[in-house]
């Protein structure tokens, strides 16, 4: 019988899906486990493999159709036996013609058909799978509940572990975790001398303080830290970094922001942040020889100025992309910085919002970091790193005062700038922080 | 000198040590040649373990037909032919030794005839005859085994004063019989003759008989046999054994220090057995020795590399098991050093006396001595439905565990067919079973091993049949 391929539902809060790409052509044999599309959802890219086998029989989207349903059908899979009759009833159940086959969302109504038939299941590849077994333990070795959910609780791996009865008690006994136990015996079974020699080895620690020894966890790595890894890992190794630090006095700047946002309520007030992504604009706009990209030989200076803003969610970060910030005044950046946030952490972003980017910024400067260095996300050519507004003693006209400062530190692709440029930027940038009042400009 | 093959094993000395080490090699693929001066299958199947079974056999049968009646058969009259007795014994040797010459022919070993001795590393010469034979080899299993400790005073003569040799062939039953020695080998001797109607005298220089085994079990074991008429006499120290024209006269001390002079018929000293280093050709290499055994690792390589000892070599218990095992243990080594195979290694002991003895593991008092903290069960082979229709139900058995961890640490037993009975606690050590694997097994009804369940179940209050 042939088989439905549906967009596959990958996070509790998604809704509809993008085609990124194929991987399979119409016509290819497919194997189980066969990467077959990449689906674009709101957190990220994923993968969907296929479980059965077969020829991929027909695509129901191009590559980048966007905003198809969950469980939709966006693919057949037709099996050595079928008949053409099998696959015509297979889209007559998801009431699609031949002729229908569309590059866009199919309606509501051809979800509602999707329900009733039989979808074809779908391991998304990103899918955390920590699956904890816990050992066969005699309840009679336990002598009240609490102990056994201890043991159940110590006792996890997700292989059976090889351990004799005597062994298994003494570990109970110790507060052993046997996964941390590596056993000597026939085939690598624990027995009680590698107990008694783990025991022995951390001096008797876990018998008489009751400590029990934390195990070291394995994950599967999110998709989201896939990608900040594999860029970040690139950028270090192919990027040549250099850094410029500069330190810009605040004192105006905090007073300009105090002045704006007087009168305004709590959800509208504009952020130091909104600020520094605006004087960052503005600075990239005025030296264009920063706004520009290494690409393969040659080099692409950007038109506009798009600023990619580092937000932190958990279990990574994004990057949603202010478009065109040097044509944005500081209530348009405000609120749309705002709405980013608010969907960064809720986990509705749309890759096309956090996607691309000329420069981009990152603030640590609400986590008390003083300054630091960050790694430019490629193609990019450069990323600011703003630390925290700190109050210093600064000589002014040979006088000392206190003011609040700010360290700024670029990181910069010296295949596209050089050290001037980036200095002739900090410089422009400085330059707005310190009198805001440019920014009316 | 003539140079012949190079091998990857050469084993000197044939017993159950030599034989399965060199059966272990040869199927693992190893180059492989046993050496052996005497009979195939050494002591324990020429002089040993074997022809004394089939002795003790011959007086099992006899004892069973003396209490036939008991049983409700009427054994008019009958009678035993000694000589064939013994010719049975020597004859279940010989097949056995056949059949060490059929497996190791089988297995593609070659059996090269003659006295082994190393000759530096990796050269073994075999003396056949005046002739000598250099033989090439990677490693060197050394399984030359042991002969009875030959004391002072107490010389075999082999004609009154035997050896254990001389007690498996003598061509009359002796009226009388002094055994020195109330080890297994001793006891055995003890039991076979005094079953056979020999005046049976043992003397023993500790405090029990069967001094290795545990306490409850050795003064079972002398109440047995004292019921059966065998004299014992504890904490006695042998002065001398002289040969007289018809027997043998001993001087002993008794336990109150008192003097005795005795005349039997014949005597067998059963004192320990010594280790056979000697012309083996230890000097030609590096191998270390401590009081007449060769120290070996957990692999049984001695402090010369590729040089290997097993068995009686490396000291006590002189048991054939505890050989077969070490050479099991080289070979497997010498094949793959990196092997992970680490297990305990607890060797059970058995006495095929009447009643059979059979223990492994700690006995209480040891562990005691070592500080452990214990449970203990016993269950009396009374209350074993299969004994008592056996007729013979005079024993027990006694199971040791740790109090703490439910460890299995001893096991000890004596009555009708333990020395088969004592298996199930070796794969239960082996495996580290705890009492609920024990308790969770289930025992056939009726046997003899129900007792095994019901002494662990015991050893937890939780015995049914007590």
């Amino acid at each position: 019988m042939a088989v439905a391929i549906l967009m596959p539902s990958l996070s509790p809060t998604m809704t509809e899906g993008n085609l990124a790409k194929w991987c399979k052509n119409v016509g290819d044999e497919i194997k189980s486990g066969d990467i077959i599309a990449e689906v674009e959802t709101d957190k990220a890219t994923m993968e969907i493999e296929a479980i059965d086998e077969g020829v991929l029989e027909k695509v129901l989207f191009d590559d980048g159709a966007e905003g198809i349903s969950v469980n939709s059908l966006i693919a057949v899979l037709r099996n050595k036996n079928d008949t053409d009759k099998e696959v015509k009833e297979l889209l007559d159940e998801h009431n699609i013609e031949e002729k229908d086959l569309k590059k866009t969302n199919l309606n509501e109504d051809i979800t509602a058909v999707n329900n009733k038939s039989k979808p074809q299941e779908i391991i998304p590849v990103e899918k955390e799978k920590i699956e904890e077994k816990s050992i066969e333990i005699n309840a009679n070795e336990v002598s009240n509940s609490s102990e056994k959910v201890l043991l159940e609780k110590n006792f996890v791996d997700d292989s059976r572990i090889a351990i004799s009865p005597l062994a298994k008690r003494m570990a109970f006994q110790n507060n052993i975790d046997i996964t941390l136990i590596t056993g000597s015996g026939p085939r690598g079974r624990i027995i009680k001398e590698d107990i008694s020699n783990f025991i022995n080895s951390n001096n008797g620690l876990n018998k008489y303080t009751n400590t029990i020894v934390k195990k070291n966890i394995r994950k599967k790595a999110s998709s989201m830290r896939k990608v900040i890894a594999e860029r970040l890992s690139y950028s270090k190794k192919e990027v040549p970094h250099f850094y410029l630090s500069i330190d810009c006095n605040v004192d105006d700047l905090v007073k300009g922001r105090e002045l704006i946002n007087k009168d305004l309520d709590s959800e509208s007030k504009i952020s130091i942040n909104d600020i520094i992504i605006k004087a960052l604009g503005m600075s990239l706009s005025n030296i264009p020889d920063a706004n520009c990209s290494w690409d393969n030989g040659e080099i692409n200076y950007f038109g506009s100025v798009d600023i990619s803003v580092a937000i932190a969610v958990e279990g990574g970060l994004f990057t949603p992309i202010l478009k065109n910030v040097e044509q944005l005044n500081l209530r348009e950046i405000s609120n749309k910085m705002k709405d980013f946030v608010s969907r960064a952490n809720s986990g509705k972003l749309l890759p096309k919002e956090y996607e691309g980017g000329n420069f981009s910024l990152s603030n640590l400067g609400m986590f008390g970091i003083d300054s630091f260095s960050a790694i430019i996300n490629p193609p990019q050519s450069g990323i600011l790193a703003i630390g925290s507004i700190i109050k210093k003693p600064l000589v002014i006209n040979n006088e000392i005062k206190i003011t609040s400062c700010m360290t700024c530190k670029l990181s910069g692709d010296h295949r596209v700038i050089d050290g001037a440029v980036g200095a002739k930027l900090l410089k422009e940038f400085k330059s707005i922080i310190e009198n805001p009042i440019k920014m009316i400009v | 000198m003539q140079e012949t093959q190079t091998y990857d094993v050469i084993i000197i000395g044939s017993g159950p040590g030599g034989y399965v080490a060199a059966i272990r090699s040869s199927q693992l693929g190893l180059r492989t040649a046993i050496v052996e001066k005497d009979k195939l299958g050494g002591i324990c199947l020429n002089w040993g373990c074997i022809p004394t079974k089939a002795l003790l056999r011959a007086s099992e049968i006899q004892h069973l037909l003396s209490e036939s009646n008991n049983f409700g058969i009427n054994v008019k009259k009958f009678d035993y032919d000694w000589s064939k007795i013994i010719a049975r014994s020597r004859q279940v040797s010989d097949q056995l030794s056949k059949g060490v010459d059929y497996l190791l022919n089988k297995n593609k070993v070659d059996i090269i005839i003659g006295e082994g001795r190393i000759s530096g590393s990796g050269r073994v010469i075999v003396k056949n005859d005046n002739k000598e034979s250099l033989y090439n080899t990677s490693n060197i299993i050394l399984a030359t085994g042991a002969r009875p400790k030959i004391i002072k005073g107490l010389e075999h003569d082999n004609k009154h004063i035997w050896s254990y040799k001389d007690a498996m062939i003598p061509e009359k039953k002796p009226e009388s019989l002094l055994v020195i020695g109330a080890g297994a080998i001793g006891i055995e001797f003890a039991s076979f003759y005094n079953d056979f109607g020999s005046d049976v005298t043992v003397i023993e220089s500790q405090n029990e008989i069967l001094p290795s085994e545990d306490l409850e079990i050795s003064l079972f074991a002398k109440k047995c046999f004292e019921q059966d008429k065998i004299k014992i006499l504890t904490s006695t120290t042998i002065k001398n054994v002289k040969s007289t024209k018809f027997g043998v006269e001993a001087e002993f001390i008794d336990k109150n220090g008192e003097k005795h002079k005795l005349k039997y018929s014949r005597a067998i000293v059963a004192i320990g057995i010594d280790a056979n280093i000697e012309n083996l050709g230890l000097d030609t290499v590096n191998i270390k020795q401590d009081g007449g055994i060769i120290l070996t690792d957990n692999n049984n390589e001695t402090s010369e590399k590729g040089i290997f000892a097993i068995g009686d070599l490396t000291g006590a218990p002189w048991l054939a098991h505890k050989a077969s095992h070490e050479g099991i243990n080289a070979v497997d080594y010498i094949y793959n050093p990196n092997r992970s195979n680490k297990h305990n290694k607890i060797i059970p002991g058995c006495t095929y006396s009447r009643p059979q003895i059979a223990s492994i593991g700690l006995t209480e008092e040891k562990a005691i001595a070592k500080g452990i903290k214990i449970k203990k069960g016993k269950f009396p082979l009374l209350g074993n439905g299969k004994a008592i229709s056996l007729g013979y139900s005079d024993g027990f058995i006694k199971t040791i565990f740790n109090a703490e961890t439910g460890e299995l640490i001893g096991a000890h037993m004596i009555g009708p067919e333990v020395t088969e009975l004592i298996s199930t606690y070796c794969v239960a050590m082996q495996l580290e079973a705890t009492e609920l694997d024990l308790f969770n097994t289930i025992f056939p009804h009726p046997t003899i091993s129900e007792s095994i369940h019901e002494s662990v179940l015991d050893a937890y209050d939780r015995a049914i049949h007590i």
